[in-house]
């Protein structure tokens, strides 16, 4: 791969927010490190976007390299103090850390890039609890971040506590509606919760994630699952007919997609199918 | 039409000077302003009030997406007479632009650099280059622009496509916009109409000069909103679809 190649793969995964740290190593290491003075402009994202990527790889001295010419250029700003205090927290320095986001909050109260690494801080250290409350208090003033409804949701999951981890899928719902991995997390919710309502409303949004997109097998399992529980109480005919509607769907697509799979497939299927029979 | 044989001498010291002219007062403008004008601060309260706006919006909009019973949740924690967006619309009179002392000298500074120099620059025009055709615009004018084209010639059966520099000087000043997002990039200050759209769209940070009557306006629309639920009847538009 060429330089203007690196550069334009580095971009593109800028832009559409991909983190692929491996990757963006291999290409740092292998391609661009000896000339990245003919980045120009985007010389300075590129260093960020490698410093985080050896930051997650574990590479505290690429990192350390790519710091020191961003802070040669910038001096402390913001923004280069929150990378230095993530290396302070990639290093196990929570402490050192935790001083140089509370450094950015006086200076601008609502910075919000700081107040989430406070609260990824607490994650770090396992304190479910307190990540949860500040989260909370975060998403009382920023209530439209996607990022941060994500995380709460995935913290909730951490505590088992399904029906604010539901809510949280719903304000992301509300936020992306067309967007079939939410639908299938909150219907997985909804399935975790239990009977009743709550399974009817987890086979109606495996069924929205399916219909957003055929290939989701994940959903398509979930719908199955969903109609067959759901055929032991009322509205039995309709839920035999997607089971076994959905059924046929998985087996096919193992055949399409995975044929030396495709037997197995069909066993479970017809095991699930077979319950319905007895029930 | 006749064709008028402008003095080439004009293309050299007046229309391009012009140009040049408007274009370097662009330049010096976007780089003045990002010098001068202050970040502008917004407190917690506001980022809050804008938000929870969004919020609401986003509610009516896609509420239909997640079941009744969220949604009815949420539209009571807006509406309620103690839920949120009732509280805020309680909270008494916007501050008014006029007495609100940061937002005064906001104004000031803007007022500053964007009209005070166009009028000055544009008198100077008036009195250095007057007396003579600039150059012609390309499609045909009605006599009434005349007077405003040809501010200082007095020839009655001159076209009115024939402007003089004064006119040429608005032209550029109004048409250098894109030519300035090809050399500054986007998000430059000297893009007049960048600034008239900043002052009306409110983005994630401003909050829109009267919140009370924006909150007023939420509530009235978020109790219009009834919920239909747009996932009924999904498992059967599925199985049911085309080839299924």
């Amino acid at each position: 791969m060429g330089f203007e190649e690196a550069r334009a793969l580095l971009r593109k995964w800028r832009d559409e927010k991909e983190r692929r740290s491996d990757e963006v190593l291999d290409v740092w290491a292998n391609i661009l490190e000896g000339k990245a003075h003919r980045l120009g402009d985007e010389t300075w994202l590129v260093y960020e976007q490698v410093f985080i990527a050896s930051l997650d790889c574990n590479q505290i001295s690429t990192a350390g390299d790519c710091l020191r010419m961003l802070i040669d250029k910038f001096g402390n700003t913001n923004r280069v103090m929150k990378l230095r205090a993530m290396k302070d927290e990639a290093v196990g320095d929570f402490e050192g850390a935790v001083e140089t986001y509370e450094r950015i909050l006086e200076k601008d109260k609502n910075d919000s890039a700081s107040k989430k690494r406070l609260i990824a801080i607490h994650k770090a250290k396992n304190n479910t609890r307190d990540a949860i409350d500040e989260l909370v208090k975060y998403l009382d003033v920023f209530s439209t971040d996607t990022e941060a409804w994500e995380e709460l949701c995935d913290l909730y999951l951490l505590e088992q506590d399904y029906s604010k981890a539901a809510f949280c899928m719903e304000e992301l719902i509300m936020a992306n509606p067309h967007n079939h991995v939410f639908y299938q997390k909150y219907a997985e919710i909804k399935f975790t919760e239990g009977d009743g309502k709550n399974m009817e409303i987890a086979r109606t949004n495996f069924a929205k994630a399916v219909q957003l997109n055929p290939g989701n097998l994940r959903a398509l399992y979930g719908f199955l699952l969903a109609a067959a529980n759901l055929v032991s109480s009322k509205d039995k005919k309709n839920n035999a007919r997607y089971s076994a509607w959905a059924g046929q769907k998985v087996v096919e697509f193992y055949s399409n997609h995975c044929p030396q799979k495709k037997e197995m497939a069909k066993k479970v299927v017809d095991a699930i199918l077979e319950n319905l029979k007895l029930a | 039409m006749e064709e008028l044989l402008l003095d080439p001498k004009i293309r050299i010291w007046v229309f391009i000077p012009i140009l040049m002219l408007t274009f370097l007062y662009g330049l010096i403008k976007h780089y003045v302003t990002l010098l001068i004008f202050s970040e502008r601060t917004v407190d917690a309260n506001q980022i809050q009030n804008s938000q929870t706006l969004m919020k609401s919006r986003i509610l009516r909009e896609n509420g239909k997406y997640v079941p009744r019973e969220g949604f009815l949740r949420r539209k009571h924690y807006l509406i309620d007479d103690d839920g949120v967006l009732k509280k805020e619309q309680n909270h008494g009179p916007a501050p008014n632009p006029m007495t609100d002392p940061s937002m005064v000298s906001e104004m000031m500074k803007g007022n500053l650099m964007n009209m005070v120099p166009m009028l000055v620059i544009g008198g100077w025009i008036n009195a250095a280059f007057s007396g003579f055709l600039t150059t012609k615009v390309p499609f045909p004018l009605t006599v009434r622009f005349k007077p405003m084209l040809q501010r200082d010639i007095h020839l009655t059966s001159l076209d009115a496509s024939w402007v003089s520099s004064t006119s040429w000087y608005f032209l550029n000043f109004l048409g250098l916009r894109s030519m300035y997002s090809l050399i500054l990039g986007e998000n430059n200050s000297a893009d007049q109409s960048k600034m008239m759209q900043d002052q009306m769209s409110g983005a994630a940070m401003a909050m829109p000069q009267d919140p009370q009557k924006a909150f007023k306006s939420e509530v009235e629309a978020l109790t219009l909103t009834n919920h239909t639920w747009a996932l009924e009847g999904v498992e059967e538009e599925l199985v049911s679809a085309r080839g299924n």
